[in-house]
């Protein structure tokens, strides 16, 4: 099997510099694309639009403390906005309840505050490695080399869709232990933990968190099998290649 | 009347430029574009205009200069140009450069002049400091400024003296009169940029980035952190160019453009060394080293005159402010920089809101840099080869980098305050100057004969 001619002119390299481009490539293309798959599902779900939507779905429960859905609607939209917004979480210290208090106690704004620093770094970092896995591709295909592009992009999905299910069955077997550690990466002690009468529970109940990573999830193994069903028809096409030639 | 005055006076500072252009291109060997002396000669102008200013400490007598030295220049600059190529008929790439350049420049005419001040920076440092120069007669000793209550009055005074020079030849002062010499700074900065004009893709990208996408509305209306953004640009375009070609114009070039940056705004200094530091760097370890200190041996006189003329306001005006005891609010020279620095360091708080403020909230940072390093993976993957100039520009950009860093970790300011008022406007030269490592990198993939 030999890979295709090169797509970009390149300057005269020895065949030993060149095979050691397509390593690096493919190692760039099999090392992110795991990270960049389970992000970038995530990313689309955060944002405004996840808000109305999810409170406009039929198992969305509604407040047992009172809120109305308009309610609801405003001040979910405004956690999110102070989770990925610039404005920051300053904006949630204005809303209060009819008695004068504040609608979001400390430990919430805290809670979210550590949220949003993960977030302002996660999405540039996702961004970043997202534009360093399309150079992968690029290079891999600009150098020709097809049947390496087609087994990265394979190889990745593959290693994506393994993660997902490792995560699946931590999720069905340990979902506390996992649930616990997970918090634990990101955010000191217990402050994640809140009362069931905490607005930000109220807000955002199991069932919204339920529903968001079954559509994270789906989304992760659609595109995973998506990049899968590509690497392999570039494998099979440089295969075919190959013996034609 | 304001619009037919404005335009004589960029005329006129070409044209003093031009004579001292003349003397510094009369033993060129290689050929040098009209655009390009045209740009230089500007450059020159405007800080001759300045220097005037400083020693006579009146806007009457730099005017009147500066028009003599204008007017003889301006008909030798004619005289020149229609001796070299009297009836040259233009190529369809000179029409298309030639053309954006003056729809730029016709575009930035409006945006700049037919808008009232906007930001509070603009009008509380520049233009009231302008007026401050105006209603003295010139920048003179006799002004306080401490007492006038003005803010930042260590600030270099090139955009102040030049939109004072307008002032005094209208008689009046009013918002647009304060901000017309904004359009007499980008005009230099596009001439220059069109200087190194390419018909490609790169040249586009390298043009909307640094005129819109990420200064904004700031170069138009507001402090002068877009118009330092481009100049420094300019700058570095020159310094790396010259590593490339070892041209002695291209470094005449880029110490009159930092001499202008330093002129513009304190951070000049910053850039200055940086491009200085990698350059010198990348020279020294090169192989072709002695042949580029020969050249600069043989033209010591040319590089002298070039430096010493660059460094002359610069050196006045601290002069000036030593007299005046005019000191900079970031407090640089202290011992308790250390201090301040050390401190910050140690705050894991404070590390993490300047690396917030600057890396993710101030412009597409991630962005340029993911585009620089994905391009040095390419060119690198595809060519086994990434060219000098490129390093040095990435190398130069990571440096201002730093420098801006070191600024905000020693700051003597409430950090947050200070994040909040400058860091978006600071970056502008950092992120301009990691499209610039861009726009090299693309040149190579679009003429690979190039480096």
């Amino acid at each position: 099997m030999t890979e295709t001619s090169p797509a970009f002119p390149t300057q005269k390299i020895s065949a030993k510099a060149k095979n050691a481009g397509i390593w690096l490539a493919r190692l760039l293309v099999v090392a992110l694309m795991p990270f960049i798959l389970l992000i970038l599902p995530a990313r689309v779900t955060m944002q405004p639009w996840i808000v109305p939507f999810q409170y406009s779905l039929p198992w969305m429960p509604p407040d047992q403390f009172g809120f109305s859905k308009a309610e609801r609607l405003q001040l979910g939209s405004l956690g999110l906005q102070a989770v990925i917004g610039k404005e920051g979480v300053n904006i949630l210290k204005k809303p209060r309840f009819a008695d004068g208090s504040a609608v979001f106690n400390d430990r919430e704004i805290k809670h979210l505050a550590d949220v949003a620093v993960v977030i302002r770094w996660l999405w540039p970092l996702h961004t970043f490695l997202t534009i360093m896995l399309i150079t992968g591709i690029i290079a891999l295909w600009l150098l020709g080399a097809d049947l390496t592009l087609g087994k990265a992009l394979s190889l990745g999905s593959k290693i994506t869709l393994f993660i997902v299910g490792f995560i699946l069955v931590f999720a069905i077997f340990a979902w506390d232990w996992a649930f616990t550690k997970f918090h634990q990466l990101f955010f000191e002690g217990d402050t994640y933990l809140f009362f069931i009468d905490d607005t930000l529970i109220r807000l955002y109940p199991a069932e919204f968190w339920i529903t968001c990573t079954m559509m994270i999830g789906i989304a992760v193994i659609a595109m995973a099998l998506l990049f899968w069903a590509i690497g392999r028809w570039l494998w099979r096409r440089a295969d075919r290649f190959a013996i034609t030639v | 009347m304001l619009h037919v005055i404005n335009f004589f006076s960029i005329i006129s500072i070409i044209g003093s430029g031009y004579l001292f252009t003349r003397i510094l291109f009369a033993k060129q060997t290689q050929p040098v574009s009209l655009l390009f002396r045209i740009a230089i000669s500007f450059s020159l102008g405007l800080l001759a205009n300045l220097t005037i200013n400083l020693i006579s400490q009146s806007l009457k007598i730099g005017i009147l200069f500066s028009s003599i030295l204008g007017a003889i220049g301006i008909l030798l600059l004619m005289f020149d140009a229609l001796q070299t190529k009297p009836f040259a008929k233009p190529s369809l790439s000179a029409l298309v450069k030639n053309g954006a350049l003056v729809g730029l420049l016709v575009l930035a005419y409006f945006r700049v002049t037919f808008q009232a001040l906007g930001t509070s920076d603009m009008l509380l440092i520049w233009a009231s400091q302008a007026k401050m120069i105006y209603e003295f007669g010139g920048l003179t000793t006799t002004i306080n400024w401490a007492e006038l209550g003005a803010w930042h009055t260590d600030y270099p005074k090139l955009f102040q003296v030049t939109s004072a020079q307008l002032m005094y030849l209208v008689g009046y002062w009013n918002p647009y009169t304060a901000k017309m010499a904004m359009f007499t700074l980008i005009f230099g900065g596009l001439l220059w940029l069109f200087a190194f004009y390419r018909p490609a893709i790169s040249f586009a990208f390298l043009v909307l980035l640094v005129v819109f996408f990420i200064p904004g509305e700031i170069l138009w209306s507001g402090p002068m952190d877009g118009i330092f953004a481009l100049w420094a640009t300019v700058a570095t375009l020159c310094a790396i160019h010259y590593s490339k070609s070892r041209d002695l114009y291209l470094l005449y070039g880029a110490i009159v453009a930092i001499s202008v940056c330093t002129n513009l705004k304190n951070e000049g200094f910053l850039l200055g060394l940086c491009i200085m530091l990698a350059l010198s760097i990348a020279l020294s370890i090169s192989k072709t080293r002695q042949q580029v200190f020969t050249s600069i041996i043989q033209h010591k006189f040319q590089v002298l005159e070039v430096g010493l003329f660059s460094a002359l306001p610069i050196g006045l005006w601290s002069i000036y402010k030593n007299a005046l005891a005019l000191s900079n609010d970031l407090k640089l020279g202290e011992v308790d920089l250390i201090n301040r620095f050390l401190q910050r360091w140690n705050d894991p708080a404070a590390v993490n809101l300047i690396n917030t403020y600057l890396f993710l909230l101030s412009g597409p940072f991630i962005h340029l840099l993911a585009g620089c390093i994905s391009l040095f993976l390419l060119t690198f993957f595809l060519r086994r080869y990434i060219s000098l100039s490129a390093i040095i520009c990435f190398v130069i950009a990571i440096l201002y980098m730093i420098g801006i860093l070191v600024i905000y970790y020693t700051t003597p300011n409430d950090l947050l305050w200070h994040l909040n008022t400058s860091a978006d406007r600071v970056m502008f030269t950092a992120l301009c100057l990691f499209g610039l490592t861009i726009f090299e990198l693309l040149q190579e993939f679009e003429n690979p004969s190039l480096s």
